[in-house]
């Protein structure tokens, strides 16, 4: 489990977070969405102890040991790893650091990862999965993904998430990830958090979701529930409402159409632009 | 970790040891140009001891220069390390290699290893090092370190200057090196916790939001400093005039 208690945070004199809560308990796989520069990333940061919080606190579950970084595992969207390093010389650091006797290191074999290339020499999608293996070897409690895995191909693509459902249903592990593009990641996200102003706008269970977020297609817009955003065609518009439910159904005159994860979170976000 | 910091000092050594290319470049420039007959062990001393001050300035100065390049302070910062390893782990290798370079110093060069001497070249390394945070590029860091250095090199002199007028100091020798004890204690306290209080907040912001410690107890106490030295100065000046 782990608490976010009265959070503050701003970069100078722009306020990112005030007095901003969140509980994720243990094993959950809890997805951060919202537009650009609401502050997803930087909660990552603040979560992985890279950002330092103005107020509040940040509370692991015990399991976490004394320096929960030990179980911790982050990959930002910078993919921050010292570059001048060859593979081999980071493998080793990471090694020294976390005390690790053993790594095993197939994840990189699969990828034409050379012991002596050097880490700025990789390709963002190599680099992704060694980063991921040297996430992997820590065996973390707590895994945070930044918007990376959208940049890499999909063959490595299908790997890192490959890897991270095979982790799952081995362990009880916690992972938060911050996404924009959900297609992949539909299937493993159990819980959707919409940041809006440094606040949570939206906190569900992603089938709750699906059954309070659909799209209406008609000529009018529907008296209930609210619009979320619209789109506007010749003849007719699409309504993206929130929240629906069945005794809404009468009411509306109009087709009522399911929608995935990606066209909820578009329909959320569309909604901040409108 | 203690690995790749041993490893990225000795590479800032060897980056520096291309100061002693100098050595045959002055032989030649003397033999075919000027003809002053330099001793090869004149020019070899001189280039040495340069070698040794440009590595105390310059280890201090890229002590953070792999994580500001790489862009590694969120890797660094994520990893199980308190901040006081962090800065062990940075500081042990470098000022083991300044250390045996002094060594060196004194077999090849007759460099006489003692306080007063050796003083000044970790005063440029620990300089050099706090202010590593607020300087952009190396180049920026040695500019620092020289204004530095002669705020220091002035702090001794009228520090020495009052204390002789006063007559403080019965001994000129233990008195020299009191006064050079002080004014590098003078200068580096400030520095250093500003370093320190930098080191201990550190996160991945920007740099520049992360330098209050500098600004509210760094350079003040340089400003005083400065202030001390410019009300004493004249009166410095007319007592080194006349000795």
């Amino acid at each position: 489990m782990i608490k976010l208690k009265d959070l503050s945070f701003s970069y100078g004199k722009l306020k990112v977070f005030e007095n901003f809560n969140l509980q994720v308990p243990e094993g959950q796989v809890c997805l951060i969405t919202g537009i650009n520069g609401v502050g997803k990333s930087t909660l990552l940061r603040l979560i992985a102890g890279v950002l330092k919080p103005a107020g509040g606190e940040i509370i692991f579950s015990e399991k976490m040991g004394d320096d929960p970084r030990k179980k911790l595992g982050f990959i930002s969207e910078i993919l921050s790893l010292y570059e001048s390093l060859k593979v081999a010389q980071a493998i080793e650091l990471h090694m020294s650091v976390y005390n690790l006797s053993h790594f095993d290191d197939s994840l990189i074999r699969h990828t034409k990862i050379e012991y002596s290339q050097k880490i700025k020499e990789l390709s963002t999608g190599q680099k992704t999965i060694f980063h991921l293996n040297l996430i992997l070897s820590i065996e973390p409690e707590l895994f945070l993904i930044d918007e990376i895995i959208h940049s890499i191909d999909a063959y490595l693509r299908r790997i890192f998430l490959d890897q991270l459902i095979q982790l799952l249903s081995k362990r009880k592990l916690t992972v938060i990830m911050v996404n924009l593009n959900f297609h992949d990641i539909e299937h493993i996200v159990e819980r959707v958090i919409l940041l809006k102003a440094g606040k949570v706008a939206v906190d569900e269970e992603i089938n709750a979701l699906k059954t309070k977020v659909k799209k209406v297609i008609s000529a009018a817009p529907p008296q209930s529930p609210s619009i979320l955003s619209q789109i506007d065609y010749s003849d007719h518009s699409e309504f993206f409402v929130y929240p629906y439910s069945e005794k809404h159904k009468e009411k509306i005159d109009g087709e009522i159409i399911d929608l995935n994860l990606t066209e909820i979170v578009t329909a959320f976000i569309g909604g901040e632009y409108a | 970790m203690l690995k790749k910091e041993i490893l990225d000092a000795s590479k800032r050594l060897i980056e520096c040891l291309l100061v002693l290319i100098a050595i045959p470049i002055a032989l030649i420039w003397d033999k075919v140009f000027i003809h002053f007959r330099w001793e090869f062990s004149a020019i070899f001393n001189a280039v040495f001891i340069t070698t040794v001050v440009v590595y105390s300035i310059y280890s201090g100065a890229t002590i953070f220069q792999s994580e500001k390049k790489d862009r590694a302070f969120e890797y660094l910062l994520s990893m199980p390390l308190t901040r006081m390893k962090i800065i062990i782990y940075k500081i042990f290798p470098r000022i083991s290699i300044l250390a045996l370079m002094i060594i060196g110093l004194a077999i090849f060069s007759g460099f006489k290893i003692s306080l007063t001497n050796v003083l000044p070249l970790i005063f440029l390394f620990l300089i050099s090092a706090f202010i590593s945070f607020i300087m952009s590029s190396v180049i920026m860091g040695f500019i620092g370190v020289f204004v530095v250095y002669i705020v220091f090199h002035f702090t001794s002199r009228i520090l020495a200057f009052i204390a002789l007028k006063h007559n403080i100091l019965s001994d000129i020798a233990t008195g020299s090196l009191l006064i050079h004890l002080i004014s590098t204690f003078i200068l580096l306290i400030p520095f250093g916790i500003a370093f320190w209080k930098t080191i201990k907040n550190l996160d991945v912001k920007p740099l520049k939001l992360q330098m209050q410690p500098y600004y509210c107890i760094a350079f003040p106490s340089l400003f005083a400093i400065i202030i001390f030295l410019v009300l004493f100065y004249n009166d410095y000046l007319s007592w080194f005039l006349t000795r």
